[in-house]
Order: C-alpha cells, then structure tokens, then sequence
C-alpha cells in the first residue's frame, strides 16, 4: 500500500479482527485475516497480541484442539471500548480526508 | 530448516528473556506452525522469516534489545557527559552561533538507539483511555492504577508536572505543533510520552508543552525524563528511581524523594533542585551547564562537572562522607576550601561515599546538618 501504516492502526486492526470471532480467535488465523486488511510481517503479530493482552485489551483461554492446545484470543471490556474510539477516529480521519479528496476533483 | 531447528534457534535467541516469557512466545510459535498444518509448514517458516527475525521482534516488543554478536546483552545505557561529550557540545555551540539550527542535532544524539517512531498520525490516541481535543489542546485521561513508570523524552518543548487530587485519574495535554510528531503509548505499566522534530525549523521557538497532572496519591516505581532544549518543572516528587536530563533545557523541582538511584545531568542547560532525598546513589552531572542541589541526602554521591558549575549542599558534615575527588583544570571547593589545579584527593572515612570529579568547572560542596 501506498499509505504507511502505523502501529494504532494495526492494533485497531488486531482488536478487530479479534472482535469478529465473539468465542475467541487464535494466532495463526488472525494473522491471516490482518494480512488481508493489511501488509504486516507475520512476526510483527505476537508482540502486538502479547502487548494488547498486558493492556488488558485481549484475554486468553486455552482450548484443546485436535489433542493439542490452542491459545484463543478474546476481546476484554476495555479492547471493545478502544477497538470503538479506534473506529470513531477512523470514521473522523477518513471523513476528512475523503471530503479534501472530493472538494479537490470538483 | 526443519520446523525443529527453526524452534530450537528461536528459543537460543530468546535466552535473555524471562523463561515464562520465553516459553509463552516459543508455544506461540509452536502453535502457530500447527495451525498453518504440516503441508504448510516450510511455507509458513519463509512466510515469518529467520528465527532472527522473528527473535528481534519479540525482544523489542518486550522493550529489550536484542543480543549483540558478543551475546552481551544491551541494556540501557546513560550517557555521560565527560570532556569528550563538553567538547561535543562546544562544537554545537559553535554551531548554534554561526545560525545553524541545532534542533535536530540533539534530536538525532539524544538516543541513537531508538528510532523515530514512524507514526504518521501524531493524534491518533493509542493507548489513553479517553483523548478528546479542545482549543487546539489535546487531552489525554490515563487510569492512574495502570501507570507505575513515566518515561518522556521530547525532542522540542518542556514538561510540567502538576498535581491533582487523590483518586483522580492522569491528565495530559499537549498542545500540537507543526512539524513535531508527538506519540503518547502505556505498555506494561510504562507511560511512554515521546516527539520528534520532523522538520527544520526556520525560526526559535520554545516548543510545546506538555503538562501532566498526577493524582497526589500517585507511587511510580519509575520517572525518566529528557529534554533537548525544553524546560522540565516539577514541584515535589516521590518515586522509586528517578531521572532528570535536559541537554539544553531547564530543570527546576522542589523536594525530590527518590527511594533508590537518582540521576539528574545536563549538558548545557541549567538545573536547580531544592531538595534530593536519595534512597540509592545520586549521580549528577553538569556537563558545560550550571546545576544546583539545595540540599542533597544520599548514601552516595557521584557528582561530575566538566566545564560547568555545579554547587551541592550535602547533609550532615563532612565527617559522614568518604570523599574522593579530581581535579584536572577547575576549581573545587570542599567544605569552605579551595582546590585547584590537577589534582586527586582523599578525605574522611565516614559511612556515605562522595565522588566528586571536576574537569575545567567549578564544582562547590558545602555542609548542613
């Protein structure tokens, strides 16, 4: 992409991903679904999961899967709240720069 | 390289890391290379990359960096300002008269080690629970419970701290500026506030300020604060380790009572403290810059002056301390007598220590019970 991507918008982006699956959703496959939204590194995941669970944003649980165990990734309270003033700003930033988009091909 | 390999390479690279912390990211891995299936496995090994990669990544998301070739590991490092650094600052100051704008010199010297941080929306709140912008003024609300650190580090403008009432959460405001790139970010407990000058600016300016007010009630295990050219005001502050630094800047605080090390150094700017209580060592560093402690109550003291002036009170009288002193070109008053001219001096064998070293400066110690 053209448009350099900050870490607030990945860490928008990872809430949600996670947001989409209300039972939880495990690394591997958010990995996946972040690289559609947007061009990461696969290594750049874990320390952002890692960090937004320390934030108490994400909440882990384990769930045995084919006899292994696998780590899901759910939602807290507080990762809805900023996953819902990541959108507001989003919807601001991209309101903005869409009207100066607009006014400048009239 | 087998998915063995990869993971055995991965977990010798991560061997600075707590263990828990180590085997929390090696299971994530390990799941992660299940997830992606045996198929898929060498595909999702390029896909990550070298266990290098992915190593470096883990340990600067833990806020530590990775092992140097010596397998060293690196640990923070302080900068200390001795003829070596004087004389760097004197070609700056050279600089700063002959028009060039040193704004960005510092910003670039101040920490070699971190990069700018690539954001491109300085607004964007990250990790505030709440921002919300008034009057050209950003305001950022922190759940106090969930800061234990400070840590700020401003390239352009000052810091003031405030205090507030019990209870009550951690405000900031800062005032945005054109061409300085502000991030604010609270990670495991460390509030990270940090900005850039992102471009050359063509005329002086002081710079934003930021203002942060602390609930009174507030322990922080942690403050380190450093300024290029800003201003850092506080009044009284008590927490567990403590750094001030300006290189150009101010400091000005009341009664500082810090529990462990304390550290306050400035390269040419001007520090004035009424009262450090030190747990730990108090190290304090003048550079070319004037600095002042009212009164200073430490079990160490550590105190350096290049080309600067540095005046410290110490409690008790001299017979508490175990001095040991240099003096290469300055002037050195200790108790009320004068030394000069390169020498290295012995005195007393009291229980706290002072080391006191004074280049081309004037360093002076006094006594007070």
């Amino acid at each position: 992409m053209a448009f350099a991507t900050s870490a607030a918008l990945l860490d928008a982006i990872v809430l949600a991903v996670v947001a989409r699956e209300p039972a939880g959703n495990y690394g591997y496959k958010i990995t996946q679904e972040v690289k559609t939204a947007m061009d990461v590194s696969e290594s750049t995941l874990y320390p952002v999961l890692r960090r937004l669970q320390a934030e108490d944003c994400l909440s882990v649980y384990d769930q045995p899967v084919n006899g292994r165990l696998r780590r899901y990734y759910r939602l807290t309270e507080k990762g809805a709240a900023q996953l819902a003033l990541y959108k507001l700003e989003w919807k601001r930033y991209t309101q903005k720069i869409g009207k100066l988009f607009e006014e400048e091909t009239l | 390289m087998t998915r063995r390999e990869y993971l055995d390479r991965l977990s010798a690279l991560l061997r600075q890391l707590p263990s828990a912390e180590r085997e929390d990211a090696l299971r994530y891995y390990t799941e992660y290379l299940d997830a992606a299936g045996e198929e898929n496995e060498e595909a999702a090994m390029r896909e990550l990359g070298s266990p290098e990669t992915v190593a470096q990544s883990i340990l600067e998301g833990s806020g530590r960096q990775a092992a140097s070739p010596a397998g060293a590991e690196a640990g923070p490092q302080r900068r200390r300002y001795g003829l070596a650094a004087v004389a760097a600052a004197l070609v700056l100051a050279f600089a700063a008269l002959l028009g060039v704008v040193v704004v960005l010199n510092f910003a670039d010297l101040r920490r070699p080690s971190e990069s700018v941080p690539d954001e491109t929306q300085s607004r964007l709140p990250a990790d505030a629970s709440s921002a919300s912008e008034q009057d050209g003024l950003m305001t950022y609300t922190y759940d106090a419970a969930q800061v234990t650190a400070l840590e700020i580090d401003l390239s352009l403008g000052g810091v003031r701290l405030e205090k507030g009432a019990a209870g009550t959460g951690i405000t900031l405001t800062v005032e945005p500026a054109e061409g300085v790139t502000f991030r604010e970010k609270l990670e495991n407990g460390r509030l990270k506030l940090i900005n850039r000058v992102e471009k050359q600016l063509d005329r002086e300016q002081e710079g934003p300020l930021l203002v942060l007010t602390l609930p009174e009630d507030l322990a922080l295990d942690r403050v380190e604060i450093e300024t290029a050219m800003g201003s850092i005001r506080a009044g009284d502050l008590s927490v567990q380790t403590l750094t001030l630094a300006t290189d150009m800047g101010s400091i000005q605080t009341g009664t500082l009572d810090v529990a462990g090390t304390a550290e306050l150094e400035t390269a040419m700017g001007s520090v004035k403290v009424e009262a450090l209580n030190a747990g730990g060592e108090a190290k304090l560093s003048a550079g070319m810059g004037s600095m002042t402690v009212g009164l200073l109550d430490a079990p160490a003291v550590d105190a350096e002056c290049g080309m600067g002036s540095l005046t410290l009170t110490l409690a008790g009288s001299a017979a508490d301390y175990a001095v040991t002193a240099s003096c290469e070109m300055g002037v050195l008053k200790y108790d009320g007598k004068k030394y000069d001219a390169d020498r290295k001096m012995q005195w007393g064998s009291g229980s706290r220590t002072a080391a006191l070293s004074c280049d081309m400066g004037a360093l002076t110690v006094d006594f007070r019970a």
